[in-house]
């Protein structure tokens, strides 16, 4: 595809050229004549200006003038001889004969004369006082063909100083005009990312174009986009928190029934309580969605962490807690994988996915947890897989799953507990740090959720690390 | 201040929500409680100030003032145990309470069995501190550090030291066992007087706090050491 600032120079840049192989072209078809006369009309005003001013310094000398003026005006460079004569001057062996009797013809005149030849043009004119009686004649040369082209007044010479000067200014119109549209494709990508602060108008500031002008209703888009997001947001945290006091108070209520009531009621109690339960819970997720998802435009400052150790801390408690209900989580781990993130986001995000393994793994099997090392397209990353033995998810829902309140069956999902917001969480938080999530089956059945986070340049985030580690007042080993 | 009395004093609640208050006053009453609700942030400040209780219930997201600011002035004068009623789901003001004193927290909505079990997990360790004879507790001395189970002192080269009663708590249990890896499940039986729950990282946070105020040795030594998985153990110099 041909690139915009492309098409702006290259159409600007033959525009010139052309423009100036056009007035170039009038002048070569030009009668050969008229530029002749172009040219010695040009030298002919610096040979009179020589003239007077060599008059001027005559004043000096006294014997042999007329040779003197001739080499004084002699000029290779222009190709001008002159010669001085004098009225009824004998005819000298340097001086043509058409040279002189041109000067003879002018003084006796005593108007300046020419004559055109072919290849030499003679100019002869009378001297004022105090030299009256003497002529300086001219011979000027044509030009050879070599000086014709590359001499400072030459067309061609004339045509590449016009090519480079307009190739310059077309290329400097091109590239402004480009970079502005990039700078705004540049903040449109920053918007699309995420970050709903990203301005470009001020950027564009500088020149008022249609460039800022789109900038700026860009702006205005994203401010709207801002806006209406920051208000779905909260009322979603409100909401949630609001739901809070009313569910505190139940349970308590709950609790005090329980103490009153009789034997009876129990069962009535425990459903109530478990409902209680799975408000308590779903407000606790969504409220850490919506926090999730502010955290993309607040951008807090990532810390290095020991994601090895996250993992293992994480696998170990649940398989504390799954051990009474006969299942395990086993992990098989690398160790020392380090990164950039935010360790309690990221705790988060590996539990849920160890807790919905857990949720769908059959009594007597395992959750298997696997950490290694990868490479994708040359970068580091840290490949999280946690696979368990259940019955795994259709292959269109694969990608729902990470979806809020997406569930694959009614049924299952509320008989083995689970909001529906869990893996949600897990795909924005994991989102957040430039990773990615994604599940699919198992080939002898079950689910593997694989997630990928970047390791950011190992070598800083190790020493970080071990910093921060240190700071905190923990060894990393213990011997 | 007697502290064998400690124990016997009300609980305080300090919440704004009015009939939360009076259901978790039955409640605990029946619990065998004696319990005492305000529900402002100030008045509930001056209560705590005021007079001796054996607990404080505080929720930090009442309006008004800000339950951190009333825990840090709170514990410029007092050493009460205090248990935080937070936001669930966010785990910056859980952490952030445990580093500024407080001793525990729940996460509302809550099982309030599970208050209950904790208030009486710190009456439990509150008449344990003061029924100590003198000869069953005898001054701890590890380094530079020692420390008064009687008189609740801790002193560092002399020079005493400002703990919260879960960090004296867990200070004795790793000097009691210094040398020896203690176990974050025991811990927190021992100190917090509760069994550690899933992803419970209230344990750490003490911890810390702890290693914190201890500083290093002056070799430059660490006093507390991790073990990895397991728990904490107090070094020598």
């Amino acid at each position: 595809m041909r690139s915009l600032f492309f098409r702006i120079f290259v159409s600007f840049w033959i525009a010139t050229t052309l423009i100036s192989i056009g007035f170039g072209a009038i002048y070569a078809f030009q009668s050969t004549e008229s530029r002749w006369q172009a040219w010695q009309a040009l030298h002919e005003d610096a040979f009179r200006a020589r003239v007077h001013d060599d008059e001027r310094r005559l004043g000096d000398s006294s014997t042999d003038v007329p040779e003197r003026i001739a080499h004084a005006l002699a000029n290779p460079e222009q190709l001008l001889m002159v010669f001085a004569i004098e009225a009824g001057e004998l005819p000298r062996a340097d001086v043509p004969r058409v040279a002189q009797n041109l000067a003879e013809r002018a003084l006796a005149e005593g108007a300046p004369l020419e004559e055109r030849g072919d290849k030499i043009t003679y100019f002869a004119e009378p001297l004022a006082p105090p030299f009256e009686g003497s002529a300086l004649v001219a011979e000027l040369r044509r030009p050879s063909t070599l000086h014709w082209y590359i001499g400072p007044d030459t067309l061609p010479f004339r045509l590449l100083v016009v090519l480079a000067v307009s190739g310059i200014v077309c290329y400097g119109l091109a590239r402004q005009l480009t970079r502005r549209l990039q700078t705004i494709r540049e903040g449109s990508r920053r918007l699309a990312a995420g970050d709903l602060s990203a301005r470009i108008g001020p950027q564009l500031r500088d020149l008022d174009d249609e460039a800022s002008a789109l900038a700026h209703d860009l702006d205005q888009m994203a401010e709207r986009i801002d806006a209406l997001l920051g208000a779905q947001q909260r009322l979603l945290r409100d909401v949630s928190h609001e739901l809070r006091s009313p569910l505190a108070r139940l349970t308590v209520a709950l609790e005090l029934a329980r103490q009153e009531g009789e034997g009876g009621l129990s069962e009535y109690h425990d459903r109530i309580a478990r409902e209680a339960d799975l408000l308590g819970q779903l407000i606790g997720e969504i409220l850490t969605l919506t926090r999730l998802e502010g955290e993309a435009n607040a951008q807090r400052q990532p810390d290095a962490l020991d994601f090895s150790e996250l993992v293992r801390q994480v696998a170990m408690d649940a398989d504390f807690e799954a051990r009474p209900s006969r299942r395990r989580v086993l992990l098989d781990g690398r160790a020392g994988i380090e990164l950039l993130g935010h360790s309690d986001i990221l705790r988060r995000a590996v539990e849920n996915v160890v807790r919905n393994a857990l949720r769908f793994a059959p009594a007597e099997s395992a959750v298997s947890v696997r950490l290694t090392r990868a490479s994708v397209e040359g970068q580091p990353v840290a490949r999280l897989e946690v696979r368990d033995q259940g019955p795994g998810v259709p292959e269109t829902f694969l990608k729902e799953i990470f979806q809020p309140f997406f569930r694959v069956s009614q049924a299952r999902e509320r008989r083995s507990g689970g909001s529906g917001v869990g893996l949600a969480i897990t795909e924005r938080a994991v989102r957040l740090h430039g990773g990615s999530v994604t599940a699919r089956n198992a080939d002898d059945g079950g689910l593997i959720v694989a997630i990928a986070l970047p390791i950011s340049t190992a070598a800083g985030a190790g020493a970080a690390a071990r910093a921060a580690a240190l700071q905190r007042g923990e060894e990393l080993t213990l011997v | 201040m007697e502290a064998s009395s400690a124990s016997e004093q009300p609980v305080l609640l300090i919440d704004d929500d009015e009939e939360l208050g009076e259901l978790l006053s039955r409640f605990l009453r029946k619990e065998g409680f004696a319990i005492e609700v305000v529900a402002d942030g100030v008045n509930g400040l001056t209560r705590a100030r005021d007079s001796q209780h054996s607990a404080v219930i505080l929720d930090v997201m009442m309006p008004g003032m800000n339950g951190f600011d009333l825990l840090r002035e709170l514990r410029k004068s007092s050493n009460v145990p205090v248990i935080m009623l937070t936001a669930r789901g966010q785990d910056i003001d859980r952490i952030v309470g445990l580093e500024m004193g407080a001793d525990d927290y729940l996460g509302k909505p809550f099982n309030p069995r599970e208050l209950a079990a904790r208030l009486r997990a710190i009456q439990r360790r509150l008449r344990v501190q003061a029924a100590g004879a003198p000869d069953a507790r005898p001054l701890l001395r590890v380094g530079d550090i020692e420390l008064n189970p009687r008189a609740r002192l801790v002193k560092r080269a002399g020079d005493q030291l400002a703990l919260t009663s879960i960090e004296f708590a867990l200070l004795e249990i790793l000097m009691r066992a210094a040398g020896q890896v203690v176990s974050r499940e025991e811990l927190s039986t021992q100190g917090l007087g509760r069994r550690l729950s899933y992803s419970d990282r209230s344990i750490d946070v003490h911890v810390s706090n702890l290693r914190k105020k201890l500083g290093l040795y002056p070799a430059g030594g660490e006093r507390i050491k991790t073990v990895r998985g397991f728990g904490y153990q107090y070094a020598g110099p």
